[in-house]
């Protein structure tokens, strides 16, 4: 029934494997000086911002074209190259530095001019006494180009059908919704510009003052339930235009024995939207037509912050944070319904806008000291509060822009506030040359704090305690290789938890808690909040084999198991009066987390004119969760979860796995040429392995398969024509092929309750050729 | 109010260590200041052999960067000493040390008082450079996390190069791949910060020279360096999504994950790692049967399928509707 996906033994072994092959290593023959390999082929788009560091330094102007065999926008989702066709090449950077006289410098610099994600950047002054930078970036995110929908107006935060249109998914696909479908493309641009100045206020003192606005335009997609029409929901896109304004600024005193930096930052969050209205389409009664989401609310937010560092002698530092800052957000509230007439009785929330505010206050003192010569330690405190303190109020409960609402649902706000202190010792000692041995005790206390303790749910604690210990060796086992073993076991504990609460946090009605009604189930152990018990074990090595030969390995392993009782062995007290029995430990919910990540480096270099480059990684994760089917009864009984009804038990195994591996290479055949390519090859899947219990009919089982496979194969070539002119050829090929059950097989209308969107897992084959000539160094 | 006592009490401290750091600073100002000497010695006052260009040619480009500049009084070229001659040497010995001994014998070993390198200690690298660089983002590098484990300055930044990788941004993040091998493969998988076209460094959410939070990030919180990008998530919300507000990573890995938009687990399984509700459908099992041609397809592809649990409840960081309680709205 259930697919061999849980892999502990094979993980653990594959682990000690490597871990063994590491610490073999270690029996033969320092470091290389450095690791060129990722320097050398960036593993990113070297077609357009290749490896070469001097297209950073040197003065140049870069024109060319290109040319993309295919649409995608996947292909193009961060670049803006998501059209078939030709399209510019163009770049600059120009560097003026006057290093002898009085220091004055500047630079200009642009970035993939002739695509819509772009940079331009200007900056210069006079060293070491002011400088001044402005900056601009374009980034695109092109989502989806295979989605489709019914609705006018799309693009706009009101989305419209005809007056008369009314449809039922299934019973009209084909004469009502099909026809009306059609393609619309969702993408987001995001628009930043940067400005800053800094400056000298004598030998000590320094000031910064950066000013950031990101204007994002776009549309993004949502789901939209109805209240009315059968209960359905829409997916849809909505319109995105805000702003976000950051400024900064700071001033600095330093000497050799204290420093101190004050600082103030200011953020700013305008949505020029503050809702988003679709007509619903599966009824046209007057008085239903409406869907209303509200939008993400407008808010600001100041912090005042102070970062202070102190060189008590050689070997003692002392440094300490004190940071206060204030979130707000005060937008006015929507009516409860779209569906009922602004102001009409009904309709209007207890407050015109939340006046939300958290207040949080940081400290932090550290203490670096050498209290012998091979020995370093660190202490350090931490206390940081989050008062929440957003007024509480209740409010009526109009289910998806319902005409009517019960008191029963009246739910009331509950803003919750926190206070955690860390305290933590670090240390670690050279225990033979060059042989040092790292120890850490870490504990935090993280304290959880309600406007009223009748809303707790019975997920939530009142604290946790969560204690870490590491220990680490890190050993040069010869010149050629350094190795290092650590081992860090974290716990977290915590207070009972209430079990008087069966309630989700905001409901408010007396006489629905009187009845004992659950809403929450009262073993559920939320990730947020459970006891665990976690082991990391992390190995690494470098080893310089020869002159021209290196690696690199390491290998991180996790197993996070929740404390507590399997659901599946252990019965469920009757509700609520021997509930207390089994509530710290973990029944429901997540129960295992487990992880592993190996990875290796190599690089060769054959000849002096040409470096070989190849790096592999597995990674493995896999969460286990528990759940039980129930339904909440009309009192105290907890259907579906008593003795007799533990076979509504299931389980679910959700592991994500995928591999990489890369290779390239850089050769120099002749003095005026530079040439290179890399190909890097990613495979990744995701299964969920569901199990139910012999109450749950039909039985489930596990999900497909969902994989992912990129290959991208990336040449280069750079002939230097003369000192003052290069070519540069590139060539990029990608190929993504994967599949999804959210959005396989399914259409608009595939299902009855859902207007879906069509959308397919992406997949794509693209080639692009570039070829620009590069003027430099005049 | 014990609490409040708390805070002030926290309060009190950070301020009487913010003064005490502030008034001895300016008691050893002095300490900091150059003495007077002449910047350039001749060889036949150093025994000097010859100026270090001509073994060391390759390095010279680091007088085409801000190392270089003389007309800066703050820099090597500016405050070194040359015991050559040649003044492009000054700047070779505010780093590495009296050179003299090294020039007359450069073929023994050791003699160059600091060196910068992975075989060489790492503290007297980093002494060098702190030297003038333990203000700003390097307050909290005494013990951070890269000095704890001997990380040098010169494992990240090239100073003798004119244009250091890692304060690129597009190249950024190939010099931290150097050791985070695992967040390099990260970046191949289906849903990614852009990264990989070079408008996002890891420097955009961490601070390399250390700070106060877990993993070095820039600010205070997890979810305070997230909303430097991602403002509209920061509420503060009238109906909170608990998971949300306390950290991003409990549903989120920045790093990229194959399930999007960066998320640990596929929905609905995320979701129900926390939510399992009587009367509704969270504590339902999903699987294979929900999807196309399943028995159970009808019933409840809604919840799994799309968008999964936020087909519906897609306000997950929060909602501001007076009604959104179930952050439908």
């Amino acid at each position: 029934m259930k697919q061999k996906i849980s892999a502990p033994l094979r993980r653990r072994t594959v682990v000690i494997a490597v871990g063994a092959a590491l610490a073999a290593l270690a029996a033969t023959p320092s470091l290389a000086d450095t690791m060129l390999t990722a320097r050398l082929f960036r593993d990113s788009d070297v077609l357009f911002r290749d490896a070469d560091m001097a297209r950073w330094s040197d003065n140049y102007i870069e024109l060319g074209v290109g040319y993309n065999s295919h649409d995608s926008y996947r292909f193009g989702q961060f670049s803006g190259l998501t059209d078939k066709g030709g399209f510019p090449l163009a770049g600059f950077n120009w560097l003026s530095r006057d290093e002898a006289n009085d220091a004055q410098y500047w630079q200009v610099y642009g970035s993939t001019l002739g695509l819509d994600s772009r940079k331009l950047s200007a900056e210069g002054g006079i060293q070491g006494k002011w400088t001044a930078s402005i900056n601009y970036d374009r980034i695109t995110r092109s989502q989806w180009d295979t989605t489709s929908f019914i609705h006018d107006g799309l693009g706009s935060n009101n989305l419209t059908l005809p007056s008369t249109f009314v449809a039922t998914l299934g019973a009209d696909d084909t004469a009502k919704i099909n026809p009306r479908l059609r393609g619309y493309n969702i993408e987001q641009e995001r628009d930043i510009y940067r400005v800053g100045l800094a400056g000298f206020l004598g030998k000590e003192w320094d000031f910064k003052v950066n000013y950031r606005e990101d204007h994002r335009d776009g549309t993004r997609l949502t789901g939209l339930p109805y209240n009315f029409g059968g209960g359905r929901a829409v997916i849809v896109p909505y319109e995105i235009d805000d702003r976000t304004r950051q400024m900064e600024a700071i001033l600095s005193y330093t000497t050799r024995v204290a420093q101190l930096q004050v600082g103030y930052t200011y953020s700013k969050f305008d949505n020029d939207l503050n809702s988003f209205n679709v007509r619903n389409p599966f009824t046209n009664t007057a008085g239903q037509t409406e869907g209303r989401m509200s939008l993400a609310p407008s808010n600001d937010f100041h912090q005042v912050y102070a970062n202070a560092g102190y060189n008590y002698s050689k070997n003692t530092r002392l440094t300490g944070k004190l940071s206060y800052s204030i979130a707000r957000q005060d937008e006015n509230f929507l009516p409860y319904s779209a569906n009922l007439a602004t102001g009409a009785a009904g309709n209007v929330p207890p407050r015109t806008s939340l006046d939300g505010k958290v207040v949080r206050s940081l400290l932090e003192v550290a203490l670096t000291t050498k209290p012998m010569d091979k020995m370093n330690l660190k202490v350090a405190y931490q206390y940081n509060d989050s008062d929440n303190q957003t007024p509480v109020a209740n409010y009526t409960y109009l289910s998806r822009d319902a005409t009517t609402s019960s008191t029963t649902t009246m739910r009331r706000n509950a803003p919750l506030s926190t206070t955690e202190q860390k305290f933590s010792v670090d240390g670690d000692y050279e225990i033979a040359a060059k042989t040092i041995l790292r120890a850490g005790l870490e504990r935090k206390n993280l304290k959880y704090s309600m406007d009223d303790k009748l809303y707790q749910n019975p997920a939530d604690r009142d604290y946790t305690n969560t204690d870490k210990a590491s220990i680490e060796l890190r050993r040069p086992v010869s010149d050629e290789f350094l190795g290092s073993v650590g081992y860090t076991y974290t716990q977290r504990r915590g207070s009972e938890y209430d079990k008087n609460n069966y309630f989700e946090n905001t409901y408010w009605n007396p006489t629905f808690r009187s009845q004992n009604r659950l809403t929450a189930h009262p073993s559920m152990r939320a990730l947020l909040y459970a006891n665990y018990n976690e082991d990391r074990v992390r190995t690494s090595g470098n080893w310089t084999a020869s002159e021209t030969v290196s690696l690199q390995g390491a290998v991180d392993n996790y197993r996070r198991k929740a404390k507590g009782p399997n659901c599946s062995t252990v019965v469920d007290p009757a509700i609520p009066a021997t509930l207390s029995a089994t509530l710290p430990d973990t029944c429901l919910g997540q129960t295992l987390a487990e992880g592993v990540s190996v990875s290796l480096d190599v690089q060769w270099q054959p000849a002096e004119n040409l470096t070989t480059f190849a790096f592999g990684n597995y990674g493995e994760t896999e969460t286990t969760q528990k759940g039980r089917t129930w339904v909440r009864g009309a009192a105290t009984t907890l259907v579906g979860n008593t003795a007799g009804n533990l076979n509504n038990g299931w389980s679910a195994d959700v592991l994500n796995r995928d591999a990489t591996i890369g290779v390239g290479l850089k050769w120099q055949p002749e003095e005026r040429w530079d040439v290179g390519g890399t190909y890097v090859y990613n495979y990744g899947t995701g299964l969920s392995s569901v199990r139910t219990g012999t109450g749950i009919v039909p039985a489930e089982t596990s999900m497909p398969e969902n994989w992912n496979r990129l290959n991208t194969l990336q040449l280069f070539a750079k002939w230097d024509y003369s000192k003052q002119l290069s070519w540069r050829f590139n060539y990029l090929y990608e190929n993504l092929q994967s599949r999804d059950w959210a959005y396989d097989n399914l259409t608009a209308t595939s299902i009855d309750q859902v207007l879906l969107t069509g959308q397919n897992s992406p997949r794509y084959s693209n080639h692009v050729f570039g070829v620009s000539a590069v003027v430099k160094s005049w | 109010m014990n609490q409040t006592i708390q805070k002030c009490r926290a309060v009190a401290v950070g301020l009487a260590l913010l003064m005490a750091a502030g008034l001895s600073g300016s008691a050893f100002a002095q300490l900091g200041k150059a003495p007077d000497e002449p910047q350039t010695r001749s060889r036949a006052e150093t025994g000097a052999t010859k100026p270090c260009v001509e073994c060391h040619e390759g390095f010279y480009a680091i007088t085409k960067t801000k190392h270089g500049v003389k007309g800066d009084a703050r820099t090597p070229a500016a405050t070194g000493k040359s015991i050559t001659g040649d003044p492009a040497d000054a700047m070779c010995g505010a780093c590495h040390g009296d050179l003299t001994e090294h020039n007359k014998k450069p073929r023994t070993p050791g003699l160059v008082p600091v060196t910068f390198g992975k075989k060489s200690p790492a503290e007297p690298q980093n002494e060098a450079c702190l030297a003038c660089h333990e203000q700003g983002s390097r307050i909290h590098w005494k013990g951070s996390k890269h000095e704890q484990t001997k990380q040098t300055c010169a494992s990240c930044h090239r100073m003798h190069a004119s244009k250091d990788p890692v304060m690129v941004t597009e190249t950024q993040a190939s010099v931290c791949f150097e050791c985070h091998q695992d967040r390099r493969a990260e970046l191949h998988r289906m849903s990614t910060h852009p990264t990989k076209t070079g408008f996002f460094g890891c420097s955009s959410c961490h601070a390399s020279h250390g700070s106060t939070t877990r993993a070095s990030l820039q600010k205070n919180t997890v979810n305070e360096t997230c909303y430097q990008c991602h403002a509209q998530m920061r509420g503060p919300f009238l109906w909170e999504h608990r998971s949300a507000q306390d950290d991003c990573t409990n549903c989120h890995n920045p790093h990229g994950t194959n399930n999007a938009p960066m998320l640990k687990t596929r929905l609905p399984y995320l979701c129900q790692q926390c939510h399992q509700d009587g009367g509704n459908h969270s504590s339902t099992a999903f699987g294979g049967k929900t999807l196309p041609g399943g028995a159970n397809f009808a019933a409840n592809a809604q919840r799994v399928v799309g968008n999964a649990c936020t087909n519906c409840h897609m306000k997950i960081h929060g909602s501001n509707h007076p009604s959104g309680a179930r952050l439908q709205r």
